[in-house]
């Protein structure tokens, strides 16, 4: 791990996560056993309950003691601790490549995909398991989850290589991560969900049902909650269109700010009202230092 | 309806610039940089509703703009509305009247410049401006207003030429001469122009404006001229003795708002004083001056005030003729040594001796004892009953009464009324004899006699007159003393440049013990003063025919001469002893002389007329309008050309520009403070630029 080195991966800068573990609200189901509390029946120390002896069993498991006051032979049961699986899932959308009229942040995709990189960095190195997506109208490149080091390098270079472009159809692209995977998990997503539909609540509706632990990183740029700093600009949209839109930002600021913001708090109230956890990750922020204190008001 | 005109009609290619608020909105917006902004949406929703909404009100704002680049660039035009009805046909028909005042207050200097020379500027420019084909005039308002052509003319240079060389007279203005004149030379169409400094004493008595005509006033000066002018200047008596004291009474106006102290000056003769007058604000004040000629014979002089702007009425010349002696005519049928006659004590009253009245000569004749001779040269008539007055001899005093002579008659006794011609127009009516054994007191008239009020004190008197009289409706003014029944006992009268005086008293000791009181003699003589001086002073100003009289002691053409010492031209109306010279109207005020030879036997003065020196305006909405004129006031420096045509519609339209730009920064501050959005409409696929 410590030979890591990636243009999405600032060891130093990680030190700020050092402390920080991404733990599920929910029981984890990893295919290896690890530090996350499952609903499988294993070999941990914590008691869970007792069966009747059936053929087959370690007969190391049978309670004695019950024997002797019941005549039945019952064994103990302790709780496994599996794991975790995350899915990361990248919106690479055209609208992801705004980094702003000047560029004075990274894009957004960029800014996703370092966010991505060190929550995956932090998984591989709790033993646990990371899966990538990357995502525009389909899932482009997907990863199952592996807890390797060797895994880790292939997300990051996947990172490396996407390149935005392309409309969003992150419902569509969700519903195919939910095909591809077999096992509940955490699903995070990142992407500035400006495409957000009825279907994609649904298919958070789908990740909530099969007990999915979910968070949205709702990735923006500063010039897209203030709007750029200019004395006049013709807005043109992104993902293909071609409508383009005279104004001078400081006459519209007002009302587009007033604008942007309730569709910021939409898809918040969306995300709670599903319990999903939600972040604002502005492109200006420092990422590790937000996504600490992501964990810490999660935890809280 | 009348389209406006313009008096700079080539500053309307600036209307081009109306555009001008569009043009720079377009060129100097920002020009919009492309960013592909993926919140566009948001973006659209946010400001779709503002759009309708900016785009109106930037159109708004440019419309403002534009109409205010309208509205100055028609001001700078000059706009007039053209008159309209009888206003522009008077207009339209170019008959033009230019009523310029050339009376003595038009002198008057205001920060260099006389008011005529401006009036007479003014005047030019408006003849200047005149289109070809006009018919103009020109009339010099003086105390004859005349025209410089002698009807309207299209040769308006020649008219011009005329206007440049007048000069402003020493005569008063004759409004109402000149207003008739105006509209017999318009004939009921056209436009007057008056230039004029309105003087209230002038325009009050002018009448009205022509009727059918446009008319513009143009003061000279809106400013009140402050002035101090001698207004009169008298000698008490007019013609009096050698060593006689006389009185110089001058008479200083005060036509400004503030008291003022003057030193009047004198000097007549060899007699040069001065006197200190204080004057109240828009008032007279008189100051006497005390003069006793050594010998008879010719003086002038002339009174004075240190000249202001209007100097020309600050000097009054004086010509006195002083005689070596009162001639008195003394008639009366009285017996010269009858001791108890009224004549007795009239004439001792009067004359005691030589010595005791130095400057009477009295003659007494019988009143059937007169000569042709005799009457001409008496200076004073006096007649006291019994005494029976040939026809000849009362047509001869009514007539020399008339010319100045004085007039006193005592009624007596039952031939009075023989001494009460009708020529002489006395003001009682004598109505029958009365008796009043216990004798009547006397009541002071409404007439003073002395000057001092308490030097007159009859009431010890009494009187046992002969007759009742009744004072004339109108003429009780004239009664000095009075009976309480209200019968007059003296009256005083002017009779045309004379006097008269009817005493219906008894002078004889039968009537009364007034003639043993100290009150007969002082009575007597201060009627004697009072005849010398109430005659009508024949002021003569300049701009008035009028009439000289002089002795003609020899032989020889007379000639009269200016106060330059130009020759005058004269017509002797009689000649003789004295001849009366009609002379041509006065053009300066001044000393007249008249030769006979290389002598000087006669002068007269000339002085201007005092309402000349009243240069208070009257307000211009009191000057009346015929039927029809259209009155216009042309104050400061209004294009008087512009005027005359029309309305000038630049006050309109400054307001108009001052509105739009103040109602612009209004709707820019409103907006800029009530909504993020202003100007910067956003627009949705097209290229148009921001509005």
């Amino acid at each position: 791990m410590a030979a890591l080195k990636h243009r999405y991966l600032d060891l130093a800068g990680m030190e700020a996560l050092r402390h920080v573990r991404l733990r599920p609200r929910g029981e984890a189901e990893g295919t290896f056993a690890g530090p996350h509390k499952s609903h499988f029946r294993g070999t941990a120390v914590e008691f869970a309950d007792y069966r009747e002896y059936a053929p087959g069993d370690d007969i190391r498991l049978v309670d004695w003691k019950v024997f002797a006051r019941t005549d039945r032979h019952y064994v103990r049961l302790y709780d496994a601790e599996r794991n975790l699986l995350t899915y990361l899932v990248v919106d690479k959308s055209g609208s992801m490549e705004f980094a702003g009229t000047v560029r004075s942040t990274a894009s957004k995709l960029e800014h996703a995909s370092r966010l991505a990189a060190a929550l995956g960095y932090l998984v591989v190195r709790e033993g646990d398991e990371v899966g990538l997506s990357l995502a525009d109208t389909a899932l482009h490149r997907h990863l199952p989850p592996a807890a390797s080091s060797v895994h880790l390098n292939r997300i990051l270079d996947a990172l490396d290589q996407a390149r935005a472009g392309g409309q969003t159809d992150l419902a569509a692209c969700l519903e195919q991560v939910f095909a591809r995977i077999r096992r509940r998990g955490v699903l995070v997503v990142f992407s500035d969900f400006l495409d957000v539909a009825p279907d994609f609540w649904r298919r958070i509706d789908l990740f909530r049902r099969s007990r999915f632990d979910v968070i949205l990183f709702h990735v923006v740029h500063p010039e897209e909650l203030e709007l750029p700093a200019l004395a006049a600009a013709r807005f043109q949209e992104t993902e293909g269109g071609h409508g383009y839109f005279n104004a001078e930002p400081d006459a519209v600021r007002g009302l587009y700010r007033r604008r942007f913001e309730a569709f910021l708090q939409e898809i918040k109230a969306g995300c709670q009202a599903r319990g999903c956890d939600w972040f604002r990750a502005n492109t200006a922020d420092e990422p590790y230092g937000f996504l600490r204190n992501c964990f810490l008001e999660r935890e809280a | 309806m009348n389209w406006p005109a313009f008096a700079n009609p080539w500053l309307l290619a600036g209307l081009a610039a109306v555009g001008l608020p569009v043009l720079i909105h377009y060129l100097t917006r920002a020009r919009p940089r492309r960013v592909a902004f993926p919140p566009f949406k948001f973006l659209l929703e946010a400001c779709a509703g503002q759009q309708a909404v900016n785009r109106l009100r930037t159109i708004l704002l440019l419309t403002v703009r534009c109409l205010a680049v309208l509205a100055l660039v028609l001001l700078f035009a000059r706009p007039f509305a053209r008159p309209s009805g009888a206003a522009a046909n008077a207009a339209a028909s170019q008959r033009v009247v230019l009523m310029v005042d050339a009376s003595l207050s038009m002198r008057a200097v205001q920060r260099g410049v006389p008011l005529f020379a401006r009036a007479k500027a003014e005047a030019a420019d408006v003849l200047r401006g005149l289109e070809s084909g006009a018919e103009a005039g020109v009339i010099l308002v003086g105390a004859t207003p005349r025209t410089l052509l002698p009807a309207l003319s299209r040769n308006l240079p020649a008219l011009h030429e005329a206007l440049v060389k007048t000069e402003p007279t020493y005569e008063a203005g004759d409004f109402q001469a000149a207003l008739a004149l105006a509209k017999r030379l318009l004939g009921g169409t056209g436009t007057l122009y008056v230039f004029s400094d309105f003087q209230k004493s002038n325009w009050e008595a002018a009448g009205e404006l022509p009727a059918g005509v446009l008319c513009r006033l143009r003061p000279a000066t809106t400013e009140p001229v402050n002035n101090m002018a001698l207004v009169s200047a008298r000698l008490l008596p007019e013609e009096p003795v050698a060593g006689e004291t006389a009185e110089v009474i001058c008479t200083v106006f005060n036509c400004g708002p503030q008291p003022r102290e003057e030193t009047v000056r004198l000097q007549l003769g060899e007699f040069t004083q001065e006197r200190q007058v204080k004057v109240p604000a828009y008032a007279t004040a008189d100051c006497a001056f005390n003069v006793t000629f050594s010998q008879d014979g010719l003086f002038t002089g002339k009174t004075w005030l240190e000249p202001d702007d209007l100097r020309e009425d600050d000097t009054r010349y004086l010509a006195v003729r002083v005689h070596k002696a009162l001639q008195i005519l003394f008639l009366s049928d009285a017996d010269e040594g009858d001791t108890r006659s009224a004549a007795f004590f009239v004439s001792r009253a009067l004359v005691p001796s030589a010595q005791a009245a130095p400057g009477l000569k009295l003659v007494r004749r019988h009143s059937q004892d007169t000569d042709r001779g005799i009457l001409e040269t008496a200076d004073l008539f006096i007649l006291v009953a019994p005494a029976a007055l040939t026809g000849e001899a009362v047509e001869i005093m009514t007539r020399r009464v008339q010319e100045g002579a004085r007039f006193l008659a005592v009624l007596d006794g039952p031939t009075a009324p023989g001494l009460v011609p009708a020529g002489l127009s006395p003001p009682f009516q004598l109505q029958r004899t009365v008796l009043s054994e216990a004798g009547d007191a006397l009541i002071p008239g409404p007439r003073k006699l002395f000057a001092e009020a308490d030097a007159g004190d009859w009431s010890a008197a009494r009187f046992r007159r002969h007759y009742q009289t009744q004072a004339l409706p109108g003429r009780s003014g004239d009664v000095v003393l009075s009976y309480p029944d209200g019968s007059a006992a003296v009256t005083l009268s002017s009779v045309g440049k004379g006097a008269a005086v009817f005493a219906n008293l008894p002078l004889t000791p039968d009537g009364g013990d007034f003639i043993g009181s100290p009150m007969f003699p002082a009575t007597l003589h201060e009627l004697l003063r009072a005849l010398r001086r109430s005659s009508e002073a024949q002021a003569v100003t300049p701009g008035a025919a009028w009439v000289l009289e002089t002795p003609t002691p020899g032989e020889g053409a007379l000639s009269v001469t200016d106060p330059e010492g130009a020759a005058i031209p004269t017509q002797a109306i009689t000649s003789g002893r004295a001849s009366r010279l009609a002379m041509p109207p006065a053009r300066l005020p001044g000393i007249y002389s008249v030769k006979q030879g290389a002598a000087v036997v006669g002068a007269a003065a000339v002085n201007v007329d005092p309402r000349e020196s009243d240069t208070r305006p009257i307000p211009l909405e009191q000057i009346k309008a015929g039927s029809g004129a259209a009155v216009t006031v042309v104050q400061g420096e209004e294009d008087l050309m512009l005027a005359g045509k029309a309305r000038p519609l630049w006050p309109q339209l400054a307001a108009a520009a001052a509105a739009l730009l103040a109602l612009e920064m209004i709707l820019l501050a409103v907006w800029r403070r009530a909504a993020p959005v202003v100007g910067g409409a956003p627009e949705v696929r097209t290229s148009a630029s921001r509005l």
